[in-house]
């Protein structure tokens, strides 16, 4: 039974990859432009037979179906092409930048999961209490700011005001050790985490007011539990079904939604070098890391429908 | 309300004195129990009849203070042992719930935790109140399991509630009330969501436990051949207040308020030829948002006089240990004066019994110009 949801799931996950990878191979196909124009320096354009050479030796010539599926195929072997500006392979330049990326994206998950599970549920147990309504407020106040005007005020506040943390760069784990290293990535982290952390805050208080209802709540407190037991023992797992989806779309919309962040704090992530790559019209590293970052938000969605299976045993019959 | 003097006061488990719950909802003021006084001693059982609406459940968690919401008003007392428990601390009545007082819900389905394992359920308040370990508490949650006859019990703790039956989530759900061994023990309806067959064995399994730990026990039912062999008391409710109180034998052999024979009526059971009547009630229970003046069962009671319409009845003690609140109770020359009076007259919840008809909806001016 399990191994046919999960089998099911997984041709679905499939079929959604291969959707992804031709959407965004066309959509790279469609920028307007010439590559080799990008490639070459201006005074080198007169010349057409050396462009046709170019051309040829890159392989710009064959059809779009020959080129997709040659992409695809090659991906499939963990061969993203190569930039045609730097020469540089492209699944290098994800390996260099990913870890940045993935350390601001949990580093925010982490942060907003921590604050929103305690916030949501004391709002559910106390509703309409004055807490209840502060809490509102300022999360309706956090998702209406822009995580890069927060990362801003951030910057005004911890550098310029108090000089505690660096505003700008990026202290690897391996060069400078932790501290260093989260000193670097706290502000931009917690300017990421500010609208997950709202949304869920508010998601999970709704959730946990309608479990806080069920006659399993009251026949634990029947029993005696302590209140705060009975919220995070047996509430909380109930009310945090819609919260783990929506983390894990926020968690794949953070591994490529670090762009602004990133170039705000001049972090050297994927999110710089996808930019840097539409600057120079690097064709083969946009379509690689843009396939790259909609395959993990593809995967982390599917892994969040498993974790429903560990979360409510009652859907592991269906 | 006038009450009895309990005979041995100083002996009562359990002493309600004028209990009221009220809600304030948006129509007005619901007065879900008005004014219900009882006492239990220890080991007794005590049976609350009613049908849905008429408060009993609200007051099996009155007393327990399980109401939960600022719309809610208690009033009067409820002694438990040498405790004020409407008077006590909440974080107070946490060493007393699951402890000294345990309650068994009445829908199995619901009241077990879905995400929870029947082990943990069984044993984790026994962690907390009587501070076992863990592998203590596992052991003790095999044997509660065991004690109440649910097989496999070693493999049983690692279920989910949604992989046992019915009737098996409900001896977990008893298994849990007893887990402390509790003084007293409030079953709330516990064998309404279950199949009929099953009815019994959960009953009889309550019966059992309680006897083998010397427990008091509340048995909430609408049904009263549920409570027929099995309480030593009973107490039947109707709108929120006690209309008839007896010791079981007393109430089923002398049956007196109109509302008490209905509900026997209404058992398909018959052994008493004499009453070849329709076993329904007439009519629904009232709201109990609106005050009526006069006996809240006249617009469904066949017997209803003008004065019924008029002037409330007071629960009245009329042979010793048994309290009934009628003008005209049953096996009374009045009664059958009455009967013969509303039958004349034609009017609808009397002709109802007499020719067998069903009466969904009494009209509420029956009363005044109907007889």
């Amino acid at each position: 039974m399990l191994g046919k949801v999960i089998a099911l799931r997984m041709v679905r996950l499939i079929a959604t990859l291969f959707a992804v990878s031709l959407i965004t191979f066309l959509m790279v196909e469609q920028l307007p432009g010439d590559p080799i124009l990008a490639i070459l320096p201006p005074e080198a354009l007169d010349d057409l037979e050396n462009i046709e050479r170019i051309r040829k030796e890159l392989r710009l010539d064959d059809s779009v179906v020959t080129r997709y599926f040659r992409w695809v195929g090659d991906a499939l072997q963990g061969d993203l092409g190569k930039s045609y500006i730097t020469d540089q392979p492209v699944s290098d330049a994800i390996k260099d930048r990913i870890p940045v990326t993935l350390e601001l994206a949990f580093l925010a998950t982490f942060l907003a999961a921590l604050l929103a599970v305690p916030i949501g549920a004391f709002c559910a147990y106390r509703e309409g209490s004055r807490v209840d309504r502060i809490m509102s407020g300022i999360t309706t106040t956090a998702l209406s700011i822009p995580g890069f005007v927060a990362g801003i005020f951030f910057i005004w506040l911890f550098t310029l005001k108090f000089n505690w943390l660096p505003s700008t760069g990026w202290n690897r784990i391996s060069d400078k050790g932790l501290i260093a290293n989260l000193k670097t990535a706290i502000l931009p982290a917690a300017s990421l985490a500010l609208a997950p952390l709202a949304i869920n805050a508010r998601l999970i208080r709704a959730d946990m007011i309608g479990t806080l209802k069920e006659d399993y709540v009251l026949s634990a407190r029947a029993k005696g539990l302590r209140d705060r037991y009975i919220l995070m023992r047996h509430a909380l797992r109930p009310s945090s079904l819609t919260a783990v989806t929506v983390f894990a779309l926020q968690f794949g919309g953070l591994i490529g939604g670090t762009v602004v962040i990133e170039t705000i704090f001049a972090l050297p992530g994927l999110g710089t070098r996808l930019i840097s790559g539409i600057y120079q019209r690097d064709v083969m590293m946009i379509q690689g890391i843009t396939l790259f970052i909609a395959s993990v938000y593809v995967i982390v969605n599917a892994a969040a429908d498993f974790l429903y299976l560990a979360l409510d045993p009652r859907i592991r019959r269906r | 309300m006038t009450e009895s003097a309990t005979p041995s006061r100083s002996e009562a488990l359990l002493e309600v004195e004028d209990l009221s719950t009220h809600f304030s909802i948006g129509a007005g003021r619901l007065r879900a129990v008005d004014g219900v006084s009882f006492s239990l001693q220890p080991g007794q059982t005590m049976g609350i009849v009613g049908e849905s609406g008429s408060g009993k459940t609200v007051l099996s968690r009155t007393i327990m203070r399980l109401n939960l919401g600022n719309n809610v008003h208690t009033s009067g007392r409820v002694r438990f042992l040498d405790k004020d428990l409407l008077e006590l601390p909440m974080k107070a009545m946490t060493d007393i719930w699951g402890q000294e007082i345990a309650m068994v819900f009445q829908d199995p389905m619901t009241s077990l935790n879905p995400v929870v394992k029947v082990g943990r359920q069984v044993s984790e308040h026994v962690r907390k109140h009587l501070g076992v370990s863990k592998t203590e508490a596992k052991k003790l949650a095999v044997e509660l399991l065991r004690s109440v006859r649910i097989p496999e019990a070693e493999t049983a703790i690692d279920r989910y509630p949604h992989e046992l039956s019915g009737g098996m989530r409900q001896r977990v759900s008893i298994a849990i009330a007893l887990a402390c061994s509790p003084k007293l023990l409030f079953a709330d309806e516990p064998t309404t969501a279950l199949d009929v067959t099953v009815q019994h064995q959960i009953l009889n399994l309550l019966g059992m436990q309680q006897q083998e730990r010397s427990m008091a026990m509340v048995l909430v039912t609408h049904d009263l051949g549920v409570v027929a062999g099995r309480t030593d008391e009973i107490l039947v409710m109707y709108a929120g207040k006690i209309v008839e109180k007896a010791k079981t034998a007393e109430i089923f052999q002398t049956t007196e308020h109109p509302y008490t024979e209905a509900l026997l009526r209404s058992i398909p059971k018959t052994d008493q030829p004499s009453h070849t009547r329709l076993a329904a009630i007439a009519g629904r229970p009232p709201t109990l948002i609106e005050i009526s003046k006069g006996c809240s069962f006249s617009p469904r009671c066949p017997y209803a006089q003008e004065r019924c319409f008029e002037e409330e009845p007071v629960l009245e003690e009329t042979t010793p240990g048994h309290y009934t609140a009628c003008w005209y109770r049953v096996g009374t020359p009045e009664n059958q004066e009455a009967w013969d009076k509303n039958l004349a007259a034609g009017r609808l919840s009397t002709l109802a019994i007499d020719q067998g008809h069903i009466v969904d909806e009494v009209p509420v001016n029956v009363g005044s110009g109907g007889n």
